[in-house]
C-alpha cells in the first residue's frame, strides 16, 4: 500500500512512492531512448511505445510479485519494466542481440520473462486473453495464491478472444484481472467508432464481473482500483475488468504519420502527463523532496545509458541459434 | 427568477457515472452506456412529442448523445453545448455553463450525486431535473425518462409555471481559509486519505467527520447516516455534523450499494439553516457528495455553510398536475 | 507385458487415465469432456455423463473430479488458448478440439501462441500441451466435420503431430504426447474408435518420432497414415495372395517429428514408393514424403512414386461421393499393381 496507518495516523510510504516514480520514469526514459535509437536506425523492425500510459502498468504492477502473472500486448515495454524485466536485456533484445531477454529472437513485440511472471508481449491483438485465462487456471488448479493480469487495448476489446476469455474467467471464477488500456485509438481508428459501447468496462456486466473506469494518467487512482481488483481476485472472488482511459504520446508504431489526431488533441492530452502530475502532487503535498526525485532521474538516466551501451556492444546471435528452441528437443 | 424565454431544453449526460471503484468493493451496478442511451432516447422522444423547439445537448466524448440522436428525424433543432472534451468533470460543468448562457429553460442531467453536484454548481437558478444513472443517488430521482422528458418539455414551452413546479434543494457551501471553494448537494466529508485516489469514498475507516443534509427518503451513502441519527426526531434538523470514531454509538448504514457497514459515530450535532460548521484542521481529503475532490493540509481552515435555497429542482409530479390543470 | 483386447477409444481413455494418475498437473479440457455439468445435480446419473461427443473421455470425471476434467463452453479460441497459458505456467493440459475442422476458429492460439512462444521467448518457455482432435471422413458428416488436415499442422514449426493407427499405438503415443514438453496435436480417426486390438496393460509409452513397419515386404513400400494403415494392410494381404507382391507397410505414426530413416531404408530396399493419405494432396504430408524420397533416395527408385490421397476437394455429404472421396483398399491395390507393371493406367 502507498499509505499505512499507525496509531490512527495515516502515513505515506515514501519507499513505495519512490518505486512508483522510478518505474514510471524508467519506462518513459526507455521509450524516449528507443524512439531516438529507432530514428537513428539502430533498432531494426518496428516498435510500439508506451509513453503516456506509465501510470497504468506501474499502478497495477505495484500490487504484483514474481508469483503473479501478466499477459501483455504489442505495446509491452512498459509492462515488462513495471514487472521487473531487466532493461539491459530488453534493450539488447530490441537490438536483436544474443544477450537480449529472448536471445534476440523475439524483439519488441515478444519480450517475455516467464520467471518474472511476464508471459510475453504479444503481436496478436487480443492474443493474450486466453493465455491469461490459462495462467489463472493454473493458479486455481494448483491452489496458488497468485493472480494473473491480462493487459489488452481498446482494439483488442473487439476481438472474439477477449470475449471468450472474459466469459471463461467468469464461469470458472479465475483470479484474473482484465485491464483494458483504452488509449482511444486502435491503430488509427478511434474507439468511438470501433466499440459498440463507449465504455469498454460496461462489457463486464455481460460477463457478470465488476467493471470500473479509471483515468490512466493518475497513478494514485489506478493504484487504488488495482489494489481492490487484485485483492478481490486473491480472495477467490473472481475476475474483474478495469478500463484505464488515457493517451499514448507516440503513434501506434514509431514512424506512424499520426494523421488521425490533431495537434490540439495531442496538446490537451499531453497536459495529463502522468509523470508531471505525479511530481506536482508529491511535491505539493510534501510526500517526497525534489532532490529525491531528481536523484531518481539521474539513476534512471544512468540505467538507460548503460542498457544502450550493453545492447550496442553485445554480439548478434550465432547462426546455430536459428534452429534452437523451435522445440525443447529439435526432432 | 426571470429566465430567457428560448423554449429550449439542455441535456447533460455524464458518460462516466456509475463506473467507479464501488463496483469492485461492493456489488454496485454497472450503469451501462446502453442504459444511458435508452434513457436519452426516451427523454428525446418525449421532447419531440411535445414539439419542443430546440434541444441543447452535451457532446460527451463517448458519443452517447450522438448515438441516442442517430437514426431518427427529430422535430426539434439539435444544438451542441461547448465542452473542453477532456472526459473529466470539467465537461459537465462547462456544458452546464454553456446551457445557462444559451438561455435554456430547464436542464435534464443524467448521473449520480457526483454528477448532479457539478450541474447544480453551474445551473444558476435554471431548474434542473436529475435522473439517476450513478452509484449513490440521494439527489437524483428514480423516474422513467419518458416522464422526465414530458415534464422538461412543458417547462421549456412555458406550459407550466416554473414557480409552481419547482422547489429548492439545500446546498452545503464549503470555504477554505474563508474563500469559497466548492459546494455539495448531499454531504461534505473530511477523510484521512492523503490522496484523492480513485475519488469515490467507500472505506468508512478513513472517514474523520462529515456534514450531511438530512434526506427526505431512505438513501444510499452518507445520507443514510443522517437519516439513522436524526430521522426519528419529530422535527429533524436539516443537517447533521458527524464525527466518526469510537466512544459513541454504531450505526448500521448502507454506505454504498450492497455495502452495509456498522459505522462508529463518536459525536453528532444538528446543523440549522444558515449555520456554519468548522471542520477540525487535519491532513486529508475533502469529499463532496461521495467523491474525494481535494487534498487539504492541517494549516487550512475548512468551513461548511448550509444554505436552504441551493439547487432549483423540477418536481415531476407537480409538473403533471400543473399540465393537466387548466391555465390560470 | 500382458495385453488386453480393447478398442481404440478405450486405449485413448486408458492413456489419459494412466497419465492423470501419474501426474497431478495433467488436466483434460474440452466441450462435453466431463459430460454436462448439470448431471451433477441429477441424482444417480453421474455415470451417464457423456465423456465427450463420442465417449472417449467417459469416466474420467468420476475418477479425477471436475477440477481436472473441465467441460468448456463452445469457445475454442478461449479454451485452447487457456491450455497454452496453463501449459506455460505449470499444467499439462490435454485439450480436445472436437473436430479438426474447427481449427479455423482457434488456429491463432495454437500456432501464433502455442507453437511460437518458446522460440520467440528464446527458449524461456515450455508449452507441454496436447490438443486431441477427431479427423476423417466416413461418418456422412459433410464438409465441416470430416477433414483430416494434419498436413496443415505438420507444416508448422513448433508443433508435433501424431496420427495413430492402432489401439496400442494410440495408448503409447498419447502417453508420450502428454509427457512431451512441446505442444503436440494428436489426431484420432473417428472410424478407428471401435476398432479393437491388443493393448499393453499398465504403463505404456511409445517415443514420438519412431515409425513402425506394420508389414514387411520386398517389392513396394507403402507409407500409410492413420486409418489408411489398416486399408493398406488389407490391400497388401490381398496382393500377396493374388499377385505374390510383397508390400511393406510403414506407419510413420508421428508426422512431426518424422522418422525419415525408416522410410528411406524401406524404399532403398523395395525401390518403389506409394504414399496413402486421407488428407488433401496439395502441400500435404503425402507430397512431402514423395519429395523426401525424391531428394534423398531417387537413385534407388525403379518407378516414379505414387500418391493415393483424397482429391483436392471438400469432403462431400452424399454417401456415394464420400465413398469416392476416401482412398479405399481397392484403389490402393490398383495403384500398387500398376506400379508393379501388373496393370496399365490408374
Amino acid at each position: 500500500m502507498i499509505k499505512t496507518e499507525r496509531g490512527g495516523r495515516v502515513e505515506i510510504q515514501r519507499e513505495r512512492l519512490l518505486w512508483i516514480y522510478e518505474r514510471m520514469k524508467l519506462i518513459r526514459s526507455f521509450e524516449d531512448a528507443v524512439a531516438e535509437l529507432f530514428a537513428a536506425g539502430r533498432i531494426p523492425g518496428f516498435v510500439h511505445l508506451y509513453a503516456g500510459e506509465e501510470a497504468i502498468g506501474v499502478g497495477i504492477m505495484a500490487h504484483l510479485g514474481d508469483d503473479d502473472y501478466i499477459t501483455s500486448t504489442h505495446r509491452g515495454h512498459g509492462h515488462c519494466i513495471a514487472k521487473g524485466v531487466s532493461v539491459r536485456e530488453m534493450m539488447a533484445e530490441l537490438f536483436g542481440k544474443a544477450t537480449g531477454s529472448n536471445k534476440g529472437k523475439g524483439g519488441s513485440m515478444h519480450i517475455a520473462d516467464v520467471g518474472k511472471g511476464m508471459l510475453g508481449a504479444n503481436g496478436i491483438v487480443g492474443g493474450g486473453g486466453p493465455l491469461a485465462v490459462g495462467a489463472g487456471l493454473t493458479l486455481k488448479t494448483l491452489g496458488k495464491k497468485g493472480v494473473t493480469v491480462c493487459f489488452f487495448g481498446d482494439g483488442a476489446a473487439e476481438q472474439g478472444t477477449m470475449h471468450e476469455a472474459m466469459n471463461l474467467a467468469s464461469i470458472w471464477k479465475l483470479p484474473v484481472v482484465f485491464v483494458c488500456e483504452n488509449n482511444l485509438f486502435a491503430e488509427s481508428t478511434p474507439w468511438t467508432y470501433h466499440a459498440s459501447v463507449k465504455n469498454i468496462a460496461d462489457r463486464a456486466a455481460a460477463y457478470d464481473m465488476p467493471g470500473v473506469v479509471v483515468p490512466a494518467h493518475d497513478v494514485f487512482a489506478v493504484y487504488e482500483v488495482a489494489n481492490e481488483a487484485v485483492q478481490r481476485a486473491r480472495r477467490g472472488e473472481g475476475p474483474s475488468l478495469i478500463e484505464a482511459r488515457g493517451f499514448r504520446f507516440y503513434g501506434h508504431f514509431q514512424g506512424d504519420p499520426l494523421t488521425y489526431r490533431t495537434p490540439e488533441d495531442e496538446a490537451r492530452w499531453r497536459a495529463h502527463d502522468p509523470l508531471t502530475l505525479f511530481r506536482a502532487r508529491v511535491l505539493d503535498q510534501e510526500f517526497l523532496a525534489e532532490d529525491a526525485l531528481d536523484e531518481v532521474d539521474r539513476q534512471v538516466a544512468t540505467m538507460i545509458a548503460e542498457a544502450t551501451n550493453f545492447a550496442e556492444s553485445s554480439a548478434y546471435p550465432a547462426d546455430a541459434a536459428l534452429l534452437e528452441d523451435v522445440y525443447v528437443s529439435y526432432p | 427568477m426571470k429566465l430567457a424565454c428560448d423554449g429550449s431544453v439542455a441535456l447533460i449526460v455524464n458518460p462516466q457515472a456509475g463506473k467507479d471503484v464501488r463496483r469492485l468493493v461492493a456489488p454496485a451496478p454497472i450503469v451501462t452506456d446502453i442504459d444511458k442511451i435508452g434513457i436519452l432516447r426516451r427523454i428525446l422522444a418525449a421532447l419531440d412529442a411535445l414539439a419542443v423547439s430546440r434541444v441543447w445537448v452535451m457532446p460527451d466524448l463517448g458519443g452517447l448523445a450522438e448515438r441516442a440522436l442517430a437514426g431518427r428525424r427529430w422535430r426539434f433543432e439539435v444544438r451542441w453545448l461547448a465542452i473542453p472534451g477532456l472526459a473529466s468533470a470539467d465537461d459537465t460543468q462547462a456544458a452546464t455553463r454553456d446551457a445557462v448562457r444559451q438561455g435554456v429553460r430547464v436542464i435534464v442531467a443524467l448521473g449520480g450525486d457526483g454528477t448532479q453536484r457539478l450541474v447544480a454548481k453551474e445551473a444558476a437558478g435554471v431548474p434542473m431535473l436529475a435522473i439517476s444513472t450513478g452509484t449513490n443517488n440521494a439527489f437524483p430521482v428514480m423516474i422513467d425518462a419518458t416522464l422526465a422528458g414530458m415534464a422538461a418539455g412543458w417547462v421549456a414551452k412555458g406550459q407550466v409555471e416554473v414557480a409552481r413546479v419547482t422547489r429548492f434543494h439545500p446546498r452545503l457551501e464549503v470555504a477554505i481559509d474563508g474563500q469559497a471553494a466548492d459546494s455539495a448537494l448531499v454531504d461534505v466529508a473530511a477523510t484521512r486519505d492523503l490522496v484523492t485516489g480513485s475519488r469515490a469514498i467507500y472505506d468508512w475507516r478513513m472517514w474523520r467527520e462529515a456534514v450531511i443534509l438530512t434526506p427526505q427518503i431512505p438513501v444510499v451513502g452518507l445520507g443514510s447516516l443522517a437519516l439513522a441519527l436524526v430521522g426519528a426526531m419529530a422535527d429533524p434538523p436539516p443537517a447533521v455534523h458527524v464525527r466518526f470514531g469510537d466512544g459513541g454509538r454504531q450505526v448500521l448504514a448502507p454506505i454504498a450499494p450492497g455495502m452495509v457497514a456498522a459505522v462508529p459515530i463518536a459525536e453528532t450535532s444538528p446543523v440549522f439553516w444558515g449555520e456554519t460548521v468548522a471542520l477540525q484542521p487535519a491532513a486529508g481529503c475533502l469529499a463532496f457528495d461521495g467523491e474525494r475532490e481535494q487534498v487539504v493540509s492541517p494549516r487550512q481552515r475548512v468551513t461548511v455553510h448550509e444554505v436552504a435555497e441551493g439547487a432549483r429542482v423540477l418536481d415531476v409530479r407537480r409538473c403533471f398536475q400543473a399540465a393537466s390543470a387548466p391555465p390560470g | 507385458m500382458t495385453t488386453r483386447q480393447i478398442t481404440f477409444r478405450e486405449a485413448i481413455n486408458d492413456a489419459l487415465r494412466q497419465e492423470m494418475r501419474r501426474d497431478p498437473t495433467v488436466i483434460v479440457m474440452g466441450e462435453d469432456v466431463a459430460g454436462g455439468a448439470s448431471l451433477e445435480h441429477i441424482e444417480g446419473r453421474q455415470e451417464e455423463a457423456w465423456g465427450g461427443v463420442l465417449g472417449v473421455t467417459k469416466g474420467l470425471v468420476q475418477e479425477f473430479g471436475r477440477a481436472r476434467v473441465l467441460d468448456t463452453p463452445i469457445s475454442e479460441s478461449g479454451y485452447i488458448g487457456a491450455a497454452v497459458g496453463a501449459a506455460a505456467t505449470g499444467l499439462r493440459p490435454v485439450a480436445e478440439l472436437m473436430f479438426v475442422d474447427f481449427f479455423g476458429v482457434c488456429m491463432d492460439q495454437i500456432y501464433n501462441q502455442g507453437a511460437k512462444l518458446r522460440y520467440m521467448f528464446g527458449g524461456k518457455a515450455t508449452v507441454p500441451m496436447v490438443v486431441r482432435t477427431m479427423i476423417g471422413a466416413g461418418f456422412r458428416a459433410a464438409g465441416q466435420h470430416s477433414g483430416s488436415h494434419y498436413s496443415v499442422f505438420t507444416h508448422m514449426p513448433g508443433l508435433k503431430t501424431v496420427v495413430p493407427s492402432t489401439p496400442a499405438d494410440a495408448k503409447g503415443l498419447l502417453a508420450a504426447a502428454i509427457r512431451d514438453n512441446d505442444p503436440v496435436i494428436f489426431f484420432e480417426h473417428k472410424l478407428l474408435y471401435d476398432v479393437e486390438g491388443p493393448v499393453p496393460d499398465g504403463e505404456y509409452v511409445i517415443p514420438l518420432g519412431q515409425a513402425d513397419v506394420k508389414r514387411v515386404g520386398d517389392d513396394v513400400t507403402v507409407v500409410a497414415i492413420g486409418r489408411m494403415v489398416p486399408l493398406a494392410l488389407a490391400a497388401a494381404e490381398d496382393l500377396a495372395k493374388t499377385h505374390g507382391i510383397g508390400v511393406e507397410v510403414v506407419d510413420p505414426r508421428t508426422l512431426s517429428p518424422l522418422d525419415a530413416p525408416t522410410i528411406l531404408n524401406s524404399v532403398r530396399k523395395t525401390h518403389r514408393l506409394v504414399v496413402v493419405d486421407e488428407d488433401n494432396p496439395r502441400c500435404s504430408v503425402a507430397a512431402d514424403l514423395v519429395a523426401l524420397v525424391a531428394s534423398e533416395a531417387l537413385e534407388y527408385l525403379d518407378e516414379a512414386p505414387k500418391m493415393v490421397t483424397a482429391p483436392h476437394a471438400v469432403v462431400p455429404f452424399s454417401p456415394v461421393l464420400e465413398d469416392l472421396y476416401v482412398p479405399s483398399a481397392e484403389r490402393i491395390g490398383h495403384v500398387i499393381r500398376t506400379l508393379m507393371g501388373h496393370e496399365i493406367g490408374v
